[in-house]
């Protein structure tokens, strides 16, 4: 047997491991969108109908390198990313980088507000639901997760979609803030912004808390009959430091795993769920470009989503070093 | 602080967070207040997917609101008539290969610079040539080779010399060139990446206040430096609406559009039809969703007893019956809107009519050679041709077709595409008879008889695959290049009834648009005949937006 990597060694696997990874991405949402049937200039011709003139048209696949074979098209493609130019809409006539910016940020808050809030319920819920085994809750618990899980994301948005509209005006059904609102105050702005996120995080949030609170459960359920935990109650440890020190910090570790593999299901999950809510994510964003198939929008979307997954899984593998001291050496 | 205290302050802050965006009461944007001086405040219309309003190019809701950021020396009223815009006249030399045209005095661009004849004359110029030209799309190879050349002939006239007379001229050249300045435009090396506060500076009677790039949500501010005075609505929002229907009801937008097959639910409109507070205003039918052949399939799609059989199998009556709910009408067979003032008057209807629908087939060889029901090939085999497309329309069109073809004894294949590869199979020709949806029916005939039906000219997914008639392109080129129009309408009537007898494609059917509006905001929408700009139709023509006027100023 060899001697045990380092963390640093650690490290620097996990780096190359990720750097392969984001290379492979990169040729792939290259390639994916040209293996799609469909022409990214067609949609031009319904608007303006000229531009399908040979005499012009050669001038636009020039302009967005659509002219070359695919090994220069790539070639061009990866120059531009070197560059940090992620190009033009051939679309929207706008830069690529702009509608990133316009977009992703709605995403992350939608990601980032569903994955908070869903790993702090599965956590308190499954723990609870887990510690009290057999009792009220944890029949609640387990009812109610199995019966939202098998439902899919974009039926239970559709079905808030329904219930908000049959409330009234209580919450917004739609877009992520109110349209040229003036606001009195910063507070009543994040208000708004907290308002319109509700339903889809709920939607999101919904999904993602009855797929882990089982886990949760399951897992401090299995903690529970430990030898150290028999152990930590015949010391007499108060309940408190029980529960979440020593059952519930061996329950996250495959939590913890869990919601890194649940990072590609939570970017999926956002894209229906924003076009449900018709929330200006990239969920909204990707759709159209695939309508459109633009081509530039849709290497910068899959690359941007792609990144978001993988830097989710690269945050969870350190948090899962920082949880677990075996792994950081194993 | 602790892990536990930690925790159960992200637990407090996403709460709080949420019940207080649930408690706290509706951001609303300002209200309308009361309109002073009979102007209107503000009109809401549901932002639609499209470009950046660029003058170069832009598309979709982009291209409409680049019509109310930028001028064209000509431009269309309530009538569909051409009337005069930024120029205030315009003249013909007696042979139609010069049009002078009087630019009017004293306009001004958004940014305060005055728009003279050179700005004119560098518009057209900039669209002429690379990069301007393939970026606008706009001006093809056929109308720049008969140009001979723009020029500015006074301080105020600017004239287009060409080598023979352009019929279209006035709608589809003057009408949709968009005026752009000089100063900012000339050091404008790459017009596709040219977007920004300057590439919006116009001289239309709006300017772009807001534009989000996520929501395509906008707001434009009157101009009220217009040459034609402030405009009589002083603000129109795009406003996100997942549902225009449903965001009218709501308050939220001031007017909908309910005009195309998928909008069309039985009593749907009732509500607002019979609320006192709404209005609606309707249009002529400009969209269709047409049946097209692929002559370069051979036989029997290059036959054309086949194409018309097929049209007397189709009940198209029926279609409007069932798929618009009787609110449109049935195609011309000659490929124009029934209500176009370019529709000739005599052409074939291709009523419901099995037995002629029989007749033809059986003539063509195309017989039930084994007793199955079904027609086969004069030689026997099988004959199953496939009917394609889009799923971005309603899939009961192909359904019907299908069942009416059955009843005279043809087995079709139903083939769905996704949109894009629907208009990509349309575009290249792989298909053997394809249903299509577009537009453009009433304005100018030019695109849909010459364009379509020239095979030299420009591609174009509705283009009638393998239709070559050499009387069709003597024809085409005939009505293009004329000034006399009278003698334009009758070759265009002709052209109609070749192409009617003819039939490469067959119009099905056309549903009636509806603009549905709150009357007390402002009540003097119309859809304007022919569309304006481009290709555009719908509500937002500036000029009832600038006068508050059906016509007139």
């Amino acid at each position: 047997m060899g001697p045990l990597p380092t963390p640093s060694r650690r490290a620097r696997r996990l780096l190359a491991h990720y750097g392969l990874t984001v290379a492979a991405v990169v040729v792939l949402v290259f390639a994916l969108p040209r293996a799609m049937p469909g022409d990214p200039l067609a949609f031009l011709r319904a608007d303006n109908p000229e531009s399908v003139d040979p005499a012009v048209l050669h001038d636009l696949q020039a302009y967005y390198g659509l002219d070359r074979p695919l090994v220069g098209q790539l070639g061009h493609f990866l120059a531009r990313l070197g560059h940090g130019d992620l190009g033009i809409s051939i679309g929207r006539r706008v830069p690529v980088r702009d509608l990133l910016q316009a977009h992703l940020p709605w995403t992350l808050l939608l990601i980032g507000a569903s994955l908070a809030l869903s790993s702090v319920l599965s956590y308190l819920l499954g723990c609870a639901a887990g510690w009290r085994r057999g009792r009220p809750l944890d029949r609640l618990v387990v009812m109610a997760s199995s019966a939202v899980r098998p439902i899919p994301t974009y039926a239970l948005a559709s079905l808030l979609l329904l219930g908000g509209a049959v409330t009234g005006r209580l919450l917004p059904l739609g877009g992520a803030r109110t349209p040229f609102a003036h606001y009195a105050s910063p507070f009543a702005e994040i208000a708004d912004v907290a308002r319109h996120l509700v339903l889809p995080v709920t939607a999101l949030a919904s999904a993602l808390v009855a797929s882990q609170v089982l886990l949760v459960r399951n897992t401090m359920v299995s903690t529970l009959g430990q030898d150290y935990m028999v152990l930590a109650r015949a010391k007499g440890l108060p309940l408190r430091l029980l529960q979440h020190r020593h059952a519930g910090r061996n329950a996250l570790l495959p939590f913890v795993t869990s919601v890194g593999l649940q990072a590609g299901f939570l970017v999926g999950g956002a894209v229906f769920v924003e076009t449900v809510f018709s929330y200006p994510g990239m969920g909204t964003l990707v759709l159209r470009a695939v309508a459109s198939r633009d081509y530039p929008v849709l290497e910068a979307t899959f690359l941007a989503l792609a990144l978001v997954v993988l830097t989710l899984n690269l945050f969870v593998d350190l948090l899962y070093g920082r949880l677990d001291p075996r792994a950081r050496t194993g | 602080m602790t892990r536990a205290t930690g925790l159960r302050s992200v637990v407090a802050a996403v709460a709080f967070a949420l019940v207080a965006g649930a408690c706290s009461t509706s951001t609303e944007p300002p209200s309308a207040p009361a309109q002073g001086d009979g102007r209107v405040e503000r009109v809401r219309v549901a932002a639609r997917p499209g470009s950046y309003p660029t003058p170069i190019g832009a598309r979709r809701q982009g291209q409409l609101q680049s019509t109310l950021l930028f001028d064209t020396l000509v431009w269309k009223d309530s009538t569909g008539d051409v009337i005069p815009w930024l120029a205030s006249s315009w003249a013909r030399s007696p042979d139609g290969t010069e049009i002078t045209f009087t630019i009017r005095d004293g306009v001004r661009w958004h940014d305060g610079m005055p728009l003279t004849v050179d700005d004119v004359v560098f518009s057209y110029q900039y669209l002429m040539k690379p990069p301007g030209q393939a970026a606008a799309g706009i001006l093809g190879a056929v109308f720049v080779g008969n140009l001979q050349e723009v020029v500015a002939v006074a301080p105020d006239q600017v004239v287009f010399r060409m080598k023979r007379p352009w019929a279209p001229f006035l709608p589809q050249i003057a009408g949709i060139v968009r005026i752009i300045p000089k100063h900012i435009w000339e050091t404008v090396t790459d017009p596709i990446a040219f977007t920004g506060p300057q590439a919006t500076i116009g001289s239309g009677p709006y300017k772009l206040e807001s534009y989000d790039l996520a929501t395509f949500s906008a707001a434009l501010v009157a101009n009220n430096d217009y040459f034609l005075g402030p405009p009589h609505v002083r603000r129109i929002e795009f406003v996100p609406a997942a549902d225009q229907l449903l965001a009218l009801q709501q308050g939220d937008i001031d007017a909908a559009d309910a005009g195309t097959e998928d909008q069309l639910p039985e009593n749907a409109l009732a509500p607002f039809l019979q609320d006192p507070r709404f209005g609606s205003v309707g249009g002529p039918p400009e969209w269709n969703r047409a049946l097209h052949f692929n002559l370069t399939k051979g036989f029997p799609f290059d036959d054309k007893r086949f194409r018309q059989a097929v049209a007397y199998a189709i009940d198209r009556d029926d279609m409007v019956k069932r798929i618009l709910f009787g609110q449109g009408v049935v195609g011309s067979s000659g490929g124009l809107s029934p209500a176009s003032p370019w529709i000739a008057p005599d052409l074939p209807p291709y009523a419901h009519d099995g037995a002629k629908a029989d007749a033809l087939l059986d003539q063509i060889g195309l017989k039930d050679a084994d007793d199955d029901g079904v027609r086969d090939l004069p030689d026997g085999r099988p004959f199953v041709p496939e009917l394609q497309t889009s799923a971005q329309f309603s899939p009961k069109t192909a359904e019907l077709i299908s069942e009416y073809l059955r009843q005279v004894g043809l087995s079709v294949t139903i083939r769905t595409l996704e949109a894009a590869a629907a208009d990509d199979s349309a575009f290249a020709g792989t298909y053997e008879m394809t249903l299509l949806g577009y537009g453009a029916l009433g304005g100018d005939p030019d695109l849909l008889l010459r364009v379509r039906h020239t095979p030299a000219a420009i591609n174009l997914p509705q283009k009638s695959k393998g239709y070559d008639n050499p009387e069709v392109v003597a024809l085409g080129e005939q009505q293009l290049f004329t000034a006399d129009d009278s003698s334009r309408l009758a070759t265009v009537q002709q052209l109609q009834r070749i192409v009617a007898e003819d039939l490469p494609s067959l119009s099905l059917y056309l549903p009636e648009p509806q603009l549905i509006f709150v009357k007390d905001v402002f009540d003097g929408w119309y859809l304007t005949p022919g569309g304006f700009g481009t290709v555009l139709s719908g509500a937002l023509n500036k000029h009832a937006l600038v006068t508050g006027k059906k016509v007139g100023f």
